[in-house]
């Protein structure tokens, strides 16, 4: 929805009047630039489709869709620290800094500075830990409430299983695995998958090159199509005792499945 | 979002500027149309240069107000000597980090002019207000307790007369 300058304008100077608490009549080009920002990233969320009922529609005015978008930036940032402290009592990094670092030492960070009234477009933190679903088009509270959902499904996938396997399926992709900033989700996925592949026991969490060769030559067998398409079983298959979280975990896990052909091929197993 | 936005939140304050003059007048300062326009213009140069934007009514009536009743403004050089002000207020807005509102900034140049400046801009801009933007940014907040009044006595280099003494010191020399 597209609105013009006239009926932004007044959005702003209110804004611009409540930061400066009418102690100042003038800011800088980038606070104004920002804070005009502020107002379109509310009017945005106030449009987003991704809701079951249209919360603005195009008869709605900009001011309309400024307090409607900014009443759901403040739930949003509720729902989110909500989402965080139900995941922390658990929270296991598994040894990893990166992964630590961005949960435990970054995240309150974020809800200490966010400012969802004149900058709910800032993200504040770089998110230092890959997820494996694309945060780039997403800013502010958006980008962290995405990133959350990410890890709660990466937790309750990697806390089904037990702690030392998921170590050991670390520590074999990669020694150094606890300096990385690696998806550890991914790795420990993707080797659960080809051992179910191998059929190779988990008490072995191992991957040796003779494994790697017996991987090429099995998804060789197949045609192309047909070994995504076994390959997606297999996933499905070990998802199954995630009830109802089994299709959310199997979208979210999707590009690690397409990338097993060229994951664990001998020339990347020393 | 281009930059047109903001040029329109600018509009409308050439009446507020012209409405001053019903205050001023008392003060044998009045401002035509065509100076209000000038100062306006000027205004807006300046508030480009320092790349800042203003909304409402600006500071320039508050700049009129504060120092139509200065010892060292006439008739002659009111239009001069505000447009001066009006460059030197967003030029320090600047240096200052915005940590000072319009009303302090405002106290502190009115007082400075009229003192230790004796009138002159110039000195206003090179010298009081650069060493307390100095001190500004470097973490000093006295100035909010007192509204930017008395506030450079504790920052001028400059070894000066009491202003009382100095008086009764020239009388002294004409008597003799």
């Amino acid at each position: 929805m597209r609105y013009e300058l006239e009926e932004l304008l007044p959005l702003v100077q209110k804004l611009l009047e409540r930061y400066t608490s009418f102690d100042s009549s003038s800011v800088t080009y980038e606070k104004a630039n920002e804070l005009m920002g502020a107002v379109l990233y509310c009017i945005q969320e106030a449009f987003q489709p991704d809701r079951p009922f249209a919360i603005a529609t195009e008869r709605t005015s900009a001011k309309e869709a400024y307090d409607a978008g900014f009443a759901l930036v403040t739930k949003k940032v509720e729902d989110a620290l909500s989402l965080y402290n139900r995941l922390l009592p658990e929270f296991n990094a598994f040894q990893n800094k990166c992964l630590h670092h961005t949960f435990v030492k970054e995240l309150p960070e974020f809800f200490r500075r966010y400012d969802a009234r004149f900058a709910p477009q800032d993200t504040i933190l770089t998110l230092d830990y890959p997820v494996l679903c694309d945060l780039s088009g997403l800013e502010g509270i958006d980008r962290i409430y995405r990133f959350l959902t990410c890890i709660r499904l990466e937790q309750l996938f990697l806390r089904r299983l037990p702690d030392d396997y998921v170590i050991a399926a670390l520590s074999a992709c990669d020694t150094h695995y606890k300096d990385a900033s690696d998806n550890l989700c991914a790795i420990v996925f993707s080797s659960l998958l080809c051992h179910a592949l191998l059929q190779k026991p988990l008490s072995d969490p191992a991957y040796t090159r003779e494994d790697a060769l017996r991987l090429r030559t099995l998804l060789c067998s197949f045609r192309q199509e047909e070994q995504m398409q076994m390959l997606r079983t297999e996933a499905r298959l070990l998802l199954r005792h995630y009830g109802s979280q089994q299709e959310a975990l199997f979208c979210y896990l999707q590009d690690t499945i397409q990338k097993i052909p060229s994951f664990r091929m001998p020339e990347n197993v020393v | 979002m281009d930059k047109n936005w903001i040029a329109l939140l600018q509009q409308n304050q050439l009446e507020h500027i012209t409405k001053l003059n019903a205050q001023t007048a008392s003060y044998g300062l009045t401002l035509s149309a065509e100076d209000a326009a000038l100062i306006l213009e000027e205004k807006n140069n300046a508030l480009r240069e320092q790349r800042r934007v203003e909304f409402g009514a600006g500071i320039t009536p508050d700049i009129i107000r504060t120092f139509c009743d200065s010892s060292f403004i006439d008739q002659n050089n009111y239009v001069e000597t505000i447009l001066r002000l009006q460059e030197i207020f967003y030029l320090y807005k600047n240096e200052m980090m915005d940590e000072i509102t319009d009303a302090e900034l405002l106290h502190f140049m009115k007082e400075q002019f009229e003192t230790v400046c004796f009138g002159d801009p110039d000195y206003l801009e090179g010298t009081c207000l650069q060493i307390f933007s100095q001190a500004i940014r470097a973490g000093y907040r006295g100035y909010q307790a007192t509204e930017g009044y008395g506030e450079y006595a504790a920052f001028d280099e400059v070894q000066r007369w009491d202003y009382t003494l100095y008086l009764t010191a020239l009388n002294d020399l004409f008597r003799r």
